[in-house]
């Protein structure tokens, strides 16, 4: 049993049975995962051949590939709709604010945290804002539209003020600005914890000697603390790429109205809606549709990816 | 890597300088965070007072920051009505069921992803990285959940979310981050994996454990997005569908226990109350395990 | 390479998995057969009362019976119909312009069953079908699918949906604005809407608020038909209803009630189901626009006394009165859609002889022995009969003799509701308000008359635009009325300004509705 022993260049003396019998009890570790990914990743994966077709449930996923192939028709379908169009701009345009967003306030809620210096106070004030990241969104979403429906608290304070209506609720850039808000909110406190983290990392002597040279605290913020957390942000970044597409989808179900639709419908509500609600396409069309989503988010990441590594920043693939 | 993350402090004693001194800077910090908290602690508080108000006082009043007369009617409405509580009862057997079942799914599978060289570990694990990236999408998902014959059941609700990749990757960074020596000395006795991690790095991550148990718990707390694609069955609803269609979808779906009373808008504010309340108990004391799990995932990337 | 070779076998595996079709076996509990109903009118009943369970008996079945919820009715049906686990029988909404494709698809698809052609070992059955007006629209290829959910009756004082006004004539007497036998001029509407607004306002309260699919209700008074297709007589054609002059005419009073009056409450745009039927029975709402059926009227009288259960004065006939409204033309308008809106299938997966079990249950219930036993109960326990059929009943349903309320379920009364609502047992249902129905009837009887004078106008869709099938129709007119509305809703509340930005939106004019308009002219072209 020297299993800790496998080393790269000993591995090519041992014959690949020897390297499976050692791997053993790992393998046996590792089966259900593999048995989880096919079943709930892969077959997923294999049943986008629907787009290609023109589904039929009876017959199953082969049998209308065999029976029903109608190539690309489906995708034809899809990008001569206007609708289609319209909502895939407003989900790249609310996906890619929604990062950003996500990103600037959490670095901004960090070092304002990281800079007080009362401690009970830090930590009350970081039990209080990460809390609301464990709330749903059918909560949350309730708690925007009490506050910010036209006879919600916000616009009672704005006509008690002399103000008219605001319609949060009604009024595309407003609603979008909701949707943003909403979102900082519940999630800028929590986003900021793993920054918080690495402005703790910060070696100490840093400050110290920027202290010598009489440096105010916007500029050891500028010139220390902000660079040392660049590798974290830029990491992070990457990661949040892959999400841009999916841009919210329980945020925007739970929070939109008819009103603000055509503004704040994304690719995720309009599969939902067309599916179920209005029944407007076949399983083909819709299919197609997820496809389409998926192939656009993966070339994303991929690009972000290289462009990261061509900048000299680590990787994610 | 590992061996650092243990040392990342959170709250240590701040040395930045000599000016400790309590500046202009610092009751601007002071503030800017207070009207933060505020912000994030007004809207509980505006729907507790609703959920409060009587009737008549709601309906002619336009503002309310706190009310004349109070009454729990809405809440006694919400004890008293069945579907909050079998919503409750099913999200409780998520809560314990299915957190326990996908923390051993997720915590093994981190476990051999963590080790070192192994026969189809790379495969392995380029497989589980494809899918962060790509999916099938809605219809193909709901034909596979279909031929499995798991609509309309609970078991919609559990089995798919067996491994987590986020909470996987945790788990894995965790292990990874243990002295190697444990496992050294624990082969030259003769152990096998399977006993190397119940017996040593199961217990040494009994930390870890509780924070990825705690995200799960969260998430079956809050589950309800599978149950709405995939169960019609009202018998089945988890709490958050409950409250959901308590909220948007059947306001009048509470009859009031003390009818004249109290309104509907109260009903529906006590039931997001009744939700939120177990949390709020609980988080302050549980904070600091959620806060250490995302550092040391997140640091490793 | 190896495990690649695994992962291939087993997608593979995986292909024949999903092409696995489960055809269900019959299932049996004890002896009886179990058979899963559910319907959007369960909504009130839980089951295991004894009348149930003597159905049950009495055709060896076990029920399993289960609501949908009204808001979310579709979504739950096109769910467990994708889901591939629809209940036995179900209950879908067949009130939508693309309802035909997919009526087609299910059936061809073999989701929903075919009933038998011959229908004559079911009389009272095949009776209601025979009976239900436009029912060869229903039909493929000859063959019936479902059983379109009739008010039974080719009578037309039913054969519209009455889409009306009701008000709080407590409220109009309390202000001075009230009119005799609630018969409203055009300017006595505008009026009384203003007397309420002004009292109303600065609280949580307004004047008008419209059941949400029923917004803006005033274009009723001007418009010609309900919904997307209207004709055009000169032009010989149909044509986008958003954007005649008519249509327009009734937008822009309806702008006017939002924006300059503000009748409406401002949260009506963004109001979910149900919720301005809430805002009324909370005493927070003056006029309130609803479909006027039985149950619907009931189930606000119950809640607008629950509210003012503290209100010695509190008449909840005065609370839930018709208003009587004539248009700027002096005539009235109702919308009307046709004898049906939705329709009972049968689930294609089930034996024939659980097919038949059901037939021969629907029979019973339509039969005059299954009518009483819903209606009446058990007779010599709930009510007697003499020589000549005179029905007596023996048992008070609503009240003790101490006065408090028995709560007793009639579950065959509830099975009933999925062939007929109980439309044709209103007028003898012993636990129906008698009053309300006279209400009703009376009102009925005074618009009968008033379109026997020309005072009426009655906006009602055409059948053959309604049941027509093509490709582009299919496709696109599931949303054209939702996406209109949405446009619609935003001129009247303003978010659009100007008229010219209203008529060349996307959603009121664009390719999509030139498209499905052509193919209809073409289709129905030359009448």
């Amino acid at each position: 049993m020297d299993g800790i022993l496998i080393e790269k260049k000993q591995k090519k003396d041992k014959s690949l049975g020897k390297y499976i019998y050692r791997s053993r009890f790992l393998i046996m570790m590792i089966i259900p995962a593999i048995v989880y990914y096919i079943l709930f990743c892969y077959v997923p994966m294999y049943g986008v051949l629907i787009a290609f077709t023109d589904f039929s449930s009876s017959e199953g996923i082969m049998g209308s590939v065999f029976n029903h192939w109608i190539g690309l028709k489906n995708f034809e379908t899809i990008f001569n709709l206007q609708d289609f169009w319209r909502v895939f701009l407003n989900t790249i345009f609310i996906g890619t604010t929604k990062v950003i967003i996500a990103f600037v306030s959490a670095v901004t809620v960090a070092l304002l945290i990281n800079e007080i210096r009362l401690r009970f106070f830090k930590k009350a004030v970081q039990i209080i804002v990460t809390f609301p990241h464990f709330l749903s969104w059918v909560i949350v979403a309730s708690l925007f539209i009490l506050m910010f429906s036209d006879n919600g608290s916000i616009n009672q304070i704005i006509r008690g003020m002399g103000g008219n209506t605001v319609g949060f609720l009604s009024e595309d850039h407003l609603f979008l600005g909701l949707i943003f808000g909403s979102d900082i909110w519940k999630e800028a406190g929590w986003g900021s914890i793993i920054y918080i983290a690495t402005m703790a990392g910060i070696s100490t002597d840093l400050y110290e000697a920027a202290d010598i040279d009489g440096a105010t605290r916007l500029q050891k913020i500028w010139h220390i603390t902000l660079p040392g957390i660049k590798a974290t942000a830029i990491l992070l970044l990457i990661m949040s790429v892959g999400g841009v597409l999916s841009a919210g989808f329980e945020q925007i179900f739970n929070m939109s109205n008819d009103m603000v639709e055509e503004a704040s419908e994304i690719i995720d509500t309009y599969i939902y809606n067309t599916t179920f609600v209005s029944h407007q396409f076949r399983e083909g069309v819709t299919t197609a549709l997820g496809l389409f989503k998926s192939l656009v988010g993966f070339v994303l990441v991929i690009t972000t990816d290289r462009i990261a590594k061509a900048c000299g920043e680590r990787g994610i693939i | 890597m590992g061996a650092k993350l243990e040392k990342l402090p959170l709250n240590k004693k701040d040395k930045r300088g000599p000016s400790s001194k309590f500046g202009k800077f610092d009751v601007v910090l002071l503030v800017i965070l207070l009207i933060y908290a505020l912000a994030i602690i007004f809207p509980f508080y505006y729907l507790f007072i609703i959920s409060i108000t009587p009737q008549d006082i709601y309906a002619e009043s336009p503002f309310l920051l706190w009310t004349p007369r109070i009454t729990f009617d809405a809440y006694q409405s919400v004890f008293e009505n069945s579907q909050i509580w079998n919503g409750l009862k099913i999200t409780l057997i998520l809560l314990f069921g299915g957190t326990a079942y996908q923390l051993f799914f997720t915590v093994i599978t981190g476990y051999a992803l963590s080790r070192n060289k192994w026969f189809g570990k790379n495969f392995v694990m380029n497989m589980i990285i494809v899918t962060m990236f790509f999916g099938g999408g809605l219809i193909p998902y709901y034909i596979l959940i279909k031929s499995l014959g798991m609509t309309n059941t609970i078991a919609v609700m559990i089995i798919p979310g067996a491994i987590d990749t986020f909470n996987m990757l945790l788990m894995r960074n965790y292990f990874a981050s243990l002295p190697k020596e444990l496992e050294e000395s624990a082969r030259i006795d003769g152990a096998n994996d399977i006993q190397i991690f119940a017996k040593i790095f199961l217990p040494l991550s009994l930390p870890m454990l509780a924070t990825v148990g705690l995200f799960f718990a969260v998430g079956n707390w809050n589950s309800w997005y599978n149950g709405m694609l995939f169960n019609q069955d009202p018998s089945i609803r988890t709490l958050q569908q409950v409250l959901q269609s308590i909220i948007v979808k059947e306001s009048s779906m509470i009859p009031s226990v003390n009818p004249g009373a109290i309104n509907n808008e109260s009903i529906k504010m006590a039931a997001i109350f009744f939700t939120i309340i177990p949390m709020m108990c609980f988080y302050p004391f549980l904070q600091r395990y959620f806060v250490k799990g995302i550092v040391v995932g997140a640091i490793k990337g | 390479m190896k495990t690649k070779i695994i992962l291939l076998g087993a997608v593979a595996s995986m292909c024949l998995f999903g092409c696995k079709n489960n055809n269900g076996a019959d299932e049996y509990d004890g002896d009886k057969l179990k058979v899963s109903f559910r319907n959007l009118y369960f909504d009130n009943y839980s089951g295991g009362d004894s009348y149930i369970k003597e159905v049950e008996d009495m055709f060896g079945l076990s029920f399993k019976l289960e609501p949908y919820s009204w808001q979310d009715w579709t979504t739950q049906v096109n769910g467990h119909v994708l889901a591939g686990n629809s209940p036995d029988v179900f209950h879908a909404n067949i009130d939508s312009y693309n309802f035909v494709s997919y009526y087609k698809y299910w059936a061809e698809d073999k989701v929903i069953k075919q009933l038998p052609d011959d229908l004559s070992n079911w009389p009272n059955l095949k009776r209601m079908i025979d009976n239900t007006s436009n029912i060869e629209a229903l039909k493929l290829d000859g063959h019936l699918y479902g059983i379109p959910i009739a008010k039974n009756t080719t009578d037309f004082s039913t054969s519209f949906s009455p889409f009306t006004y009701l008000y709080r004539r407590d409220w109009a007497k309390q202000y001075g604005v009230y009119q005799e036998n609630d018969e409203y001029t055009w300017e006595q509407f505008n009026t009384l809407l203003d007397k309420f607004n002004r009292e109303l306002s600065g609280k949580r309260k307004f004047a008008l608020g419209d059941v949400e699919w029923g917004f803006p209700s005033i274009t009723n008074f001007y418009k010609q038909v309900p919904h997307c297709f209207a004709y055009d007589e000169t032009e010989r054609k149909y044509v986008n209803n958003y954007s005649t002059d008519e249509y327009i005419l009734g937008l822009e009073k309806s702008k006017e009630f939002a924006i300059t009056d503000k009748y409406y409450s401002s949260d009506q745009y963004t109001a979910t189901e149900g919720k301005m039927n809430e805002k009324y029975y909370s005493n927070q709402c003056g006029v309130l626009y609803e479909n006027l059926s039985y149950s619907n009227m009931e189930a606000l009288r119950i809640q607008l006394k629950r509210t003012n259960v503290n209100d010695k004065d509190f008449n909840v006939d005065d609370a839930t009165a018709i208003m009587k409204i004539k248009g700027p033309d002096g005539k009235y308008a109702l919308e009307g859609t046709d004898n049906w809106f939705s329709m009972t299938f049968i689930n294609n997966n089930i034996s024939e002889m659980k097919l038949n079990k059901i037939l021969d249950l629907y029979d019973w219930l339509l039969s005059e022995s299954g009518t009483n036993f819903a209606i009446y109960g058990f007779e010599g326990y709930d009510y007697t009969k003499d020589e000549t059929g005179k029905v007596e009943i023996v048992r008070d349903r609503w009240y003790n003799d101490d006065g408090s309320l028995i709560d007793r379920v009639n579950g065959a009364k509830y099975l009933r509701y999925m062939l007929s609502l109980g439309y044709d047992t209103l007028e003898y249902d012993p636990m129906t308000e008698k009053s309300v129905v006279q209400y009703l009837n009376d009102w009925d009887a005074q618009m009968k008359t008033a379109l026997a004078d020309g005072e009426l106008r009655v906006l009602k869709e055409s059948p053959e635009v309604m049941w027509l099938t093509s490709e582009k129709k299919a496709l696109h007119s599931g949303t054209l009325r939702t996406n209109a509305l949405k446009t619609v809703t935003k001129y009247v509340f303003d978010k659009i300004k100007s008229i010219n930005d209203y008529k060349s939106d996307r959603a009121i004019s664009n390719g999509t509705w030139d498209q499905v308009l052509d193919e209809i002219n073409t289709v129905l072209g030359g009448n």
